[in-house]
């Protein structure tokens, strides 16, 4: 069984639906989820901001550290001399989890990886080639690597898409977020074959008003199965686990180096509040580790070891232990 | 004349006790057409899996796990990945079929279900 690693890749083509921020706090709910591998060595997944404007880098860095990290920054993925060393040579490691071992490495965005729009077709053309090498040495390296991208479809986002094989898409429930997908799904299905497979793809509805009348709930549901009767062919991959609407969640974009929404420190009044969207985010961290085992379990040649071994880790503690830091 | 006929052999109390009966039934059909179904009790996927057996197909427990696990297979998930619905509440059945397999396969098959 090989050890290459699957690409996540957080991609819609609407803006403010929480690419970021679910790609940054689902991706920490995975490593608190991961099983320990069978031959003792640590879990390890490699999160990169393919955005030029640097949102999921600003969660984890302060704009001194950003600015440390010129010559370690997605940047340098690109340069054929500096792909050469992989991601082990420029990454830094916003968190580990003491219990499982499980360790998320970040490889910082960069506003010079704009340049490569505009650049010559050979540029790009030579660009293209280092970064898959660079790929490729991410694969060997690690469990799992996830993406965040920019809604459009710059240099950057189109080279996340290549280099992954499954893709996450946040919405809010409207018809413009589900088109936007759907519209991904058709034209870049023509390049990429493995997005037309709803098994592939997992849609995350976000900022989902939590109903507790019945009558809100009805009202909820109705509006829900209304957009989705539009997308019949998009049903089998939206997850319903769902991440809800929070204050914890608003905002925090532009406030630099805040971590994980739930290493925050609260009052104990809000502590419930939270544990809600620590819940959530748990849930849509579960759900898809086993969307990527059923996505690959007939494709046991690329199967990476960690995601084949998701579902019996699972048995017996699911709704229990999650590997607390 | 008919319906005077059928009024006019009856008991006063028969009379009173057939009134009462005809104010307590809904007075059209209208009515109950526009009576929302109930809802699950929350948007968690386990409540919504068995709300969609339970409320919307109308099945008892253990005919729904029995139900759901055909369907599974019949979509081409494998026998290992779904749990034995042994003496499980059918809250606790789905909350361990959808650590193996994933939530959305899970209500796919769950809608298809007639009772």
């Amino acid at each position: 069984m090989s050890q290459q690693a699957h690409a996540i890749v957080y991609l819609t083509m609407k803006g403010g639906v929480g690419k970021t921020t679910l790609a940054a706090n689902v991706t920490r709910a995975m490593a608190d989820l991961a099983p320990r591998k069978a031959n003792g060595q640590d879990t390890k997944i490699l999160l990169i901001d393919a955005d030029a404007q640097c949102n999921l880098t600003q969660i984890f860095l302060t704009p001194e550290e950003m600015e440390a990290s010129q010559n370690s920054n997605l940047y340098n993925a690109f340069d054929s001399f500096r792909a050469i060393e992989g991601p082990s040579q420029f990454h830094s490691t916003p968190y580990t989890n003491r219990t499982n071992g499980c360790r998320i490495d970040l490889i910082a965005g960069s506003f010079e990886t704009f340049s490569f729009v505009l650049a010559t077709p050979t540029r790009q053309k030579q660009a293209e080639g280092s970064f898959r090498h660079f790929m490729n040495k991410a694969r060997a390296e690690y469990d799992l690597i996830v993406f965040d991208t920019n809604p459009s479809a710059t240099f950057l986002t189109l080279q996340a898409l290549a280099a992954s094989d499954f893709l996450v898409a946040p919405i809010t429930f409207d018809s413009f977020s589900l088109r936007g997908l759907d519209l991904i799904r058709r034209e870049l299905g023509k390049r990429h074959e493995w997005l037309t497979n709803p098994r592939r793809i997992r849609i995350v509805p976000n900022k989902i008003k939590r109903a507790s009348r019945d009558a809100d709930r009805a009202r909820q549901e109705d509006e829900e199965q209304a957009i989705v009767a539009n997308f019949p062919h998009l049903e089998e991959s939206i997850m319903l686990s769902r991440i809800h609407e929070s204050g914890f969640l608003d905002n925090r974009l532009g406030k630099r180096g805040l971590g994980f929404v739930v290493d925050q420190n609260v009052l104990p009044m809000h502590k419930d509040s939270l544990d809600g969207v620590r819940s959530d985010f748990e849930s849509v961290g579960r759900s898809l580790w086993i969307a990527l085992a059923e996505a690959f379990e007939h494709e046991d040649e690329n199967q990476n070891v960690v995601v084949a071994s998701i579902r019996r880790a699972f048995q017996g503690i699911f709704g229990g232990a999650v590997a607390r830091p | 004349v008919g319906l005077w006929r059928d009024l006019s052999e009856l008991q006063r109390v028969e009379f009173d006790a057939l009134l009462d009966e005809l104010y307590r039934k809904p007075t059209s059909t209208k009515r109950a057409a526009h009576a929302k179904p109930s809802q699950p009790k929350d948007d968690r996927p386990v409540t919504r899996i068995a709300h969609q057996l339970r409320e919307r197909s109308s099945l008892a427990d253990d005919i729904a796990m029995a139900k759901l696990t055909e369907a599974l297979i019949a979509r081409g998930v494998r026998r290992e990945f779904i749990p034995n619905p042994t003496s499980k509440t059918l809250e606790a059945w789905l909350t361990s079929l959808i650590a193996q397999v994933s939530e959305t396969r899970v209500m796919v098959a769950a809608k298809q279900i007639k009772n």
